[in-house]
């Protein structure tokens, strides 16, 4: 017995040894490649988040991972408070899929836009990951307005309206405290990211079972929830609004996803992987739900004679474009700047890629 | 299925020994051996295996035909109709495009204008090492240095032994025959911690000093029209180590893998850096290579015996082939011809060379090796010549990223390279206590953090 118990005595504390290497290799490996102090606890909230009394905005000069933010939280190059004389100052608003998520760093499709219109205009990337439109109405007046923008690019995510509440404005905006953080934990969550789909849909399913444990069927949005909608659309205009009180001129970028409709099996883990974060919405509804918003912004393009650059004609689908169901790859992050570009700028280098991927900046 | 990826770490390597050791008789170990070599191989595209399959029957039935035939005119047939058909897939694959290149290139300067095809062909992984290795058996079959085996899977065993399989050493059939006849008698406990400490110390060598080379080397060469004279040295002698350390580790990580089975694998890597003259490098880099490369062609070639000039003749064709075996580029033909030229130079120049101090012969032929690699590496010749340039003619421009960081790598990685013990050295005062448990402990976990980050590369052999 006694035998037994030293046993496993050293098999845990070499288990142990092994997780201290494993956390003393993670540490070293970070601060050698992206220069994260070896003794910090990074977490994405609070390196790249400031709460501010209205909402949140980013960081001055946050830095997690390969996501670094300027001195005014934006992510990209340093930049003047006011625009230079020579070039106008373009604003892109939106969220992760703007910000950058899959996308090496500077290949996110506002860096690839801004070195493409480098001639033209000075492009500032001012998405946060998970902001709503809701939310970007206080972000825009009191941040992003102060800088002098001429042109605001909107490219909104709708699914947000299909999350268990309506976006609502924060209430209390902080930032979650300081806390120790192994560096190891965060190294597993990235292997889970490279599981074969099959484990990740398991897992998945099982905690869309848990969400859904006790709820009735009309939890559930079977069909698009024309209320949420509306308030897409309400919150849309409200922006516009705003954007246009502060001087600058709206664009509205419709939404774009790799789910075509009728659904097809290949995009059913993309699907899936999106419903841990909106459990109330079916998959199919979450498609029926980004087509039925495009419309409220082409309406709405229409109604308050502004310009839309249908992003969605001619990106959703393209499975090849995107890492999940949202989110550009490298590949489709440039094709969406070349999309923006030929159509924010025709005379620009994107010209030519415009005519043959078919945009058009409706007006 | 890398060496260094979880999924073989955790999975595949587990599994693999706990059903070996599981199973009693060498013949069920066989056709385990192999079950998981194509597994292992299929990995990256099942298809390969199909290929590789077909290379084993072809040289299994050659070996048989060795058996049988006893009349010289037979034993030519069994030695040339399967090397033909192995070398014949081997072109098909790898060379193919190259000499499309080359053809429709002579027909441009002959005044003929019309564009060369270029055929989507995926060069199957590892066809370059599995390819030597049948030849290399057939041969000695043919020669009588080895008996053919009647046993189809011992003999398949041997081909898609996953260790060995897809960036060698190229093990000949004769240096592990012994260990697979005995396969089935093989003695777990006997190898067991020589064969777990020569894998981690292969993985230290690939995850903490190749790739975390391979990080800052990489994106200078990517840039490399804007480095500076600076930038280009870090970045050719980043790489210079990254390649040494990438397969190094690969060549030790096998040699662990095979002693994990009963198998023991011949040394691949003998402090490369140490040489002090060419020849004295091809007896410590790819040890494997050097030598089939001498007994398979060199040797036959005539070697040393036609006098001076054939056997300068004999160095440039056996180097030339050498390094289009790594490549169908240029790039490599240039490397193959530098190193053959290098060689020609020593046998020339090796009375004066050798009453040269030895700290200064190995680093002045250090630094011709060096010089050899910006071939390997580059793309193409303009590359490597634009490479070459910056090295040697004072250039401004821009470093490498995190430059002092990069620095400090390569003084470290330089000074185990060159003045450090390499993992047989290290193995040969090895002793196991309890203290290594905890060093092996600490160093496994630490290799896996690197792993899980993401950033590990492929082994650069690999694409051979």
């Amino acid at each position: 017995m006694m035998r037994q118990w030293r046993r496993w005595f050293w098999v845990a504390a070499l288990l142990s040894v092994a997780l201290l290497g494993g956390e003393c290799a993670a540490r070293l490996d970070d601060w050698l490649h992206d220069a994260t102090p070896v003794w910090a606890s990074p977490s994405r909230e609070r390196d790249l988040v400031l709460a501010e009394p209205w909402g949140y905005r980013g960081r001055p000069h946050g830095h997690y991972r390969k996501w670094r933010l300027n001195g005014f939280g934006f992510r990209g190059p340093e930049i003047a408070p006011e625009p230079s004389f020579d070039r106008d100052r373009w604003v892109i608003l939106g969220a992760s899929e703007t910000f950058g998520l899959y996308e090496e760093a500077d290949q996110e499709y506002p860096a690839v836009l801004r070195r493409l219109l480098a001639e033209r205009a000075e492009v500032v990337n001012a998405a946060m990951a998970g902001i709503t439109v809701k939310s970007m109405a206080p972000y825009w007046d009191h941040w992003v307005s102060r800088f002098g923008a001429k042109r605001v690019v909107v490219y909104p995510s709708p699914l947000f309206y299909l999350d268990v509440e309506a976006p609502a404005l924060p209430t209390d905006p902080k930032v979650p405290p300081a806390s120790f953080q192994l560096r190891l934990v965060e190294r597993v969550k990235d292997v889970y990211r490279g599981l074969p789909s099959w484990m990740k849909a398991w897992r998945e399913d099982w905690v869309i079972r848990r969400q859904l444990a006790g709820r009735d069927g009309t939890w559930l949005f079977h069909d698009v929830p024309s209320d949420r909608l509306q308030r897409f659309a309400d919150d849309l205009r409200d922006l516009v609004g705003r954007i246009r009180r502060a001087g600058a001129e709206p664009v509205l970028v419709t939404h774009a996803h790799r789910a075509t409709w009728p659904l097809r099996g290949e995009d059913e883990a993309a699907l899936r992987a999106f419903r841990l974060f909106f459990p109330r919405a079916l998959p199919a509804t979450m498609v029926a739900f980004e087509r039925a918003a495009n419309q409220a912004i082409l309406a709405l393009g229409c109604d308050e004679r502004v310009a839309v650059i249908d992003a969605a004609a001619v990106l959703s689908g393209k499975r090849e474009w995107f890492a999940d169901l949202v989110h550009f790859n490298d590949v489709g992050a440039a094709v969406m700047a070349r999309l923006l570009a030929a159509a924010l700028c025709p005379e620009s280098a994107g010209e030519k890629h415009a005519a043959r991927d078919g945009s058009a900046l409706q007006r | 299925m890398l060496f260094n990826s979880l999924v073989f770490i955790f999975l595949f390597l587990p599994v693999t020994y706990a059903v070996f050791w599981m199973l009693r008789t060498a013949q069920a170990r066989y056709v385990w051996l192999t079950a998981t070599g194509y597994v292992f191989y299929g990995y990256w595209d099942a298809r390969f295996c199909l290929l590789m399959a077909f290379s084993t029957l072809v040289s299994y039935f050659a070996g048989l035909g060795f058996l049988h035939w006893q009349s010289a005119r037979a034993r030519k047939l069994c030695l040339v109709v399967p090397i033909t058909i192995d070398l014949l897939l081997l072109g098909f694959f790898k060379y193919v495009n190259f000499l499309l290149e080359i053809v429709f290139d002579a027909a441009h300067l002959a005044g003929w204008t019309g564009r060369a095809p270029h055929l989507d062909i995926v060069l199957p992984v590892g066809i370059s090492f599995y390819t030597f290795h049948t030849i290399t058996y057939i041969v000695d079959c043919y020669r009588g240095v080895v008996t053919p085996t009647r046993n189809f899977f011992e003999f398949s065993c041997y081909v898609s032994l996953f260790s060995q399989l897809v960036a060698g050493p190229i093990v000949r059939f004769r240096q592990i025959e012994q260990d697979l006849a005995n396969l089935g008698r093989a003695d777990r406990s006997r190898w067991l911690t020589l064969g777990i400490s020569f894998f981690l110390f292969g993985l230290v060598e690939k995850v903490l000093v190749a790739d975390t080379l391979a990080a800052f080397v990489d994106p200078a060469w990517k840039d490399w029209q804007d480095l500076s004279t600076f930038g280009a040295w870090q970045a050719v002698l980043g790489y210079t180590f990254q390649l040494y350390f990438d397969f190094s580790g690969y060549s030790t990580m096998a040699v662990g893998l095979g002693y994990l089975f009963g198998i023991r694998i011949p040394q691949n890597f003998n402090s490369p850096y140490k040489a002090l003259d060419p020849s004295d490098f091809w007896k410590r880099w790819h040890i494997s290579l050097s030598s089939c490369l001498r007994d398979y062609l060199y040797i036959p070639l005539g070697g040393n015996r036609g006098g001076p000039l054939r056997t300068y003749r004999n160095l440039m064709l056996t180097m030339f082939l050498g390094g289009l075996w790594h490549g169908a580029n240029w790039t490599f033909v240039i490397w193959g011809l530098y190193h053959g030229l290098l060689l020609v130079l020593h046998r020339l120049t090796a009375p004066a060379w050798d009453r040269l101090p030895v700290v200064l012969r190995q680093i002045s032929f250090f630094l011709l090796v060096v010089i050899g690699w910006v071939f390997f590496r580059a793309e193409n010749l303009t590359i490597a010549g634009h490479m070459l340039a910056t090295m040697f003619v004072p250039t401004g421009g821009s470093v490498a990223i995190r430059s002092e960081w990069l620095t400090i790598v390569l003084l470290l990685a330089g000074w185990w390279a060159m003045v450090g013990p390499n993992a047989f050295d290290w193995h040969a005062r090895f002793e196991a206590r309890p203290r290594f448990a905890w060093a092996a402990a600490f160093t496994f976990g630490a290799c896996v953090a690197i792993i899980m980050g993401g950033r590990n590369s492929p082994f650069l052999y690999f694409q051979f």
